[in-house]
């Protein structure tokens, strides 16, 4: 047989390996002793992404609203690390453990506190705010208390700064609610006058009443409500507390001890108040529009922006959406109120229902409880080469004239948080006023959207924030879903999702997770 | 010395070897046997393969994915020897068929995230143009992603969709490897149309089959990124495939160690059933 003429020998066979040896240690070595960093100071953002599946939901807005102007101005290169939401914990968490040092700042929602604040991979920054204890651009006493002393604090110290004022709250359809004839026929079906909905008795009757008929004369049948259903992410779970929150009498008068048991950290979700709360999110399906037992977060956007449905609960960014007329249908027609609450609290130490209560959040013989969901917080990554840059940058974004532009746009994610921006929202007066008028000007009742929002945080109840929340929310989620595809009943589903918090617990180890769960509710 | 040449020679590639693929392997059986989820890593023994057999979401995703693989490669297999049929029909009366083959590869060349938005978008029950056909006909909406039967069979769908270019082209390269003269000797004994087909095609492309069914196993196994995108394993867990339940025990969880049991268990699954279908083709081989 002949040989191929174009084989290589062993020699060069060798001296091809040996180059290459040669090639890539030296590259090692270059990379090592001679890259130096530049010398423009570089920060890198960690925040969420837009994505084919949530267009709107930009938190890039920290770059895109302010950061890159403050970076041309400071001369400093910002680099903003979009990473689609659906993975943002998983990146965020995976390079944190890691420490690879790969983002300076981080933006996350609150209820990851246990796993970041609570991890050790965060800046503390009392210092900073005591250096920065009279700069106007802060005004860190101007934060809403709830978010400033609770939210952002973690064993005492404050290791995020709020940049996003969530809070769950009502919307509805104030032109038809309006209605006189609306108003007359609901009255007489149900004897007590239409309004927004106080407790989620009335959610149902309301919900009822609106589905079924074309109540806004477009030639389509609507429907009473849309609520978020489809497990991804967990979002669905906040439809979930809001129900649930208000039918407990809060453990040690404390509103986010609603998870365990402050004592022993045992689960309380599989609990008379928990199937009260689920039963009516069952019930509420049916006056739904179709598909209600698997809504994603955008559907509901689109039967509510869309006419569609007459309300929703969820977050405050439906507030700027529903009056910008690039994505609404129902400008000026919306209407905002407290999430309704319930007649009656169960007592977890006499394990009774309370009626007529006087405790906290108690109102003219209703309970409330709005969840504080989500509130996006950023935090300074602990291995950072830039700590004071990346504290400046945090402090521009949440300045009051930024906080003001953040109020008004719609699909930037980002939510008031500073009192004086309520305070001008209520008033319809200031910076507010002037960017409302510009960027949403068919919203005239704007200032009732900050009163309701105001009203909601007063009954705010912050979310789980002990390391693993997004497991446990992630994990009740899933059984609640199975619930509404009908593979499992209200009662097993609660049970099974008792046992894996349980489980949970126990891997964790139960004195550490308690010790954290007392901290964070403060 | 040229012997010990040779190793010199086969370094690279042996390193490279070590580092990309024995060495995630050994951490990551490493891992089963720890529990990880406190942060540190602590030695369970069997303990997270224990856990398996008592996690009603694992079997429950594990039988979710043999429902899905039986179904597509089923259906998959049956378009492909229908396909192939057709093809081999159309050859035979001349008819030029270059543009179908085009258009039949062309689901194969999308990515496979594009592919469970554009799906997600048809089955939507408002904008779905399934769904405004439907409803121009008089009939009620479907919500085709919420109710977990309807839900399981659009994944089925979907993938075969996605999927069944490669039965097509792999059974009609198989057809037309089988030499003309036996087709000419069966039909001299009266074997002409199905039965031609019957009697001699599909005998003679079982290994083809059997090739194709392998290889689909092995990918159905790791199914995700449709799923991911189509219904996220809703409604409830109808659709949760057994590497959806990975990733989120692995990643969202971060239960590292019990993610890795759960891998291996599905890897021990493949080699379990690969053996039996590398079997079956060598059998047919000898």
């Amino acid at each position: 047989m002949k040989r191929s003429t174009s084989a290589i020998t062993q020699m060069q066979a060798a001296i091809i390996i040996v180059i290459l040896i040669v090639v890539v240690a030296g590259g090692a070595w270059a990379y090592y002793y001679l890259y130096q960093p530049p010398e423009e100071a570089a920060l890198t953002v960690a925040t969420m992404s837009v994505t084919l599946a949530m267009p709107w939901l930009s938190t890039s807005d920290i770059p895109g609203y302010g950061a890159q102007y403050w970076a041309e101005e400071e001369g400093v290169e910002v680099t903003c690390v979009e990473i689609p939401i659906g993975q943002l914990y998983d990146k965020i968490m995976t390079e944190l453990r890691a420490g690879t040092g790969a983002f300076d700042i981080i933006a996350y929602p609150s209820y990851w506190a246990g796993d970041i604040m609570g991890g050790d991979y965060v800046l503390d920054l009392d210092d900073y705010l005591t250096q920065y204890a009279d700069d106007v651009e802060l005004a860190y006493d101007d934060f809403k208390e709830v978010y400033r002393e609770r939210l952002n604090m973690w064993g005492g110290d404050t290791y995020g700064i709020q940049i996003d004022g969530d809070v769950w709250c009502l919307f509805y359809r104030e032109d038809i609610m309006e209605n006189a004839t609306n108003q007359a026929n609901f009255e007489a079906q149900y004897g007590y006058p239409l309004r927004s909905p106080r407790t989620w008795d009335e959610y149902l009757d309301v919900a009822a009443f609106f589905t079924g008929w074309d109540w806004d004369n477009d030639g389509e049948i609507e429907y009473g409500a849309t609520e978020i259903t489809n497990r991804a992410g967990a979002y669905m779970i906040w439809n979930y507390w809001s129900r649930y929150a208000p039918a407990i009498e809060f453990p040690d008068g404390k509103p986010g001890a609603i998870y365990f048991d402050p004592d022993n950290m045992d689960p309380l979700i599989n609990s008379p108040p928990g199937e009260k709360a689920l039963q009516n999110w069952i019930d509420t399906l049916q006056y739904c529009p179709p598909g209600a037992e698997d809504a994603t977060y955008e559907a509901t956007w689109d039967h509510f922006l869309g006419g569609r449905a007459f309300m929703t609960h969820q977050w405050p960014d439906l507030g700027p959406l529903g009056n910008d007329p690039d994505y609404s249908g129902i400008v000026g027609k919306s209407g905002y109120g407290m999430i309704p609450g319930w007649e009656e609290a169960w007592d977890f130490e006499t394990d009774q229902w309370v009626t007529n209560g006087t405790g906290l959040y108690w109102e003219d013989g209703i309970h409330y409880g709005s969840p504080l969901a989500w509130g996006w917080t950023a935090s300074i990554a602990k291995n950072t080469k830039y700590p004071d840059l990346a504290f400046e940058l945090i402090k521009y974004v949440v300045s009051p004239e930024q906080a003001a532009l953040q109020a008004a746009e719609a699909y930037d994610g980002l939510d008031p948080y500073r009192q004086q921006i309520f305070d001008q929202g209520k008033a319809k007066t200031g910076k507010i006023a002037e960017v409302f008028a510009d960027v949403l000007p068919g919203w005239e009742n704007y200032d009732e959207f900050f009163e309701a929002l105001d009203e909601n945080i007063e009954v705010g109840v912050p979310d789980l924030r002990v390391p693993s929340a997004f497991r446990f929310y992630e994990t009740l989620s899933v059984q609640i879903s199975n619930v509404f595809a009908g593979l499992t009943t209200k009662d097993t589903a609660l049970a099974i999702a008792e046992s894996e918090w349980t489980f949970v617990v126990e891997s964790l180890g139960t004195e550490y997770l308690l010790g954290l769960y007392q901290e964070s509710l403060g | 010395m040229a012997r010990s040449y040779k190793y010199f020679l086969l370094m690279p590639a042996i390193a490279y070897l070590l580092v990309m693929g024995i060495f995630p392997l050994l951490f990551s059986l490493h891992a089963a046997f720890h529990s990880t989820v406190a942060g540190e890593y602590q030695f369970v023994f069997l303990r997270n393969f224990f856990r398996i057999l008592e996690d009603a979401r694992f079997l429950n995703t594990l039988r979710v994915t043999i429902t899905i693989m039986i179904a597509v490669i089923a259906i998959e297999l049956l378009i492909g020897l229908g396909m192939t049929f057709l093809l081999a029909y159309l050859k035979m009366k001349g008819i030029t068929y270059t543009l179908t083959q085009v258009v039949l590869l062309l689901p194969i060349m999308m990515p496979p995230i594009v592919v469970g938005y554009t799906w997600r978008l048809i089955l939507d029950p408002f904008i779905g143009p399934i769904n405004e056909i439907i409803t121009s006909m008089g009939f009620s909406r479907v919500t085709f992603l919420t109710i977990p039967n309807t839900a399981l069979l659009s994944v089925i769908l979907c993938t075969v969709w996605y999927w069944a270019p490669f039965a097509i082209v792999s059974l009609y390269a198989g057809f037309r490897n089988i030499p003309e003269e036996l087709y000419e000797a069966a039909a001299v004994d009266g074997a002409t149309g199905w039965r031609s087909h019957r009697y001699l095609t599909i005998p003679l492309l079982k290994q083809v089959i059997v090739t194709v069914i392998l290889l689909r196993i092995m990918d159905l196994l790791k199914l995700f990124d449709i799923v991911f995108v189509l219904t996220s394993g809703g409604p409830g867990t109808s659709t949760e495939v057994v590497t959806l339940y990975n990733y989120i025990v692995g990643f969202k969880y971060f239960d590292t160690g019990y993610a890795s049991a759960i891998s291996y268990i599905v890897l021990i699954f493949s080699i379990v059933i690969s053996t039996i279908f590398s079997r079956l083709a060598m059998g047919e081989k000898k």
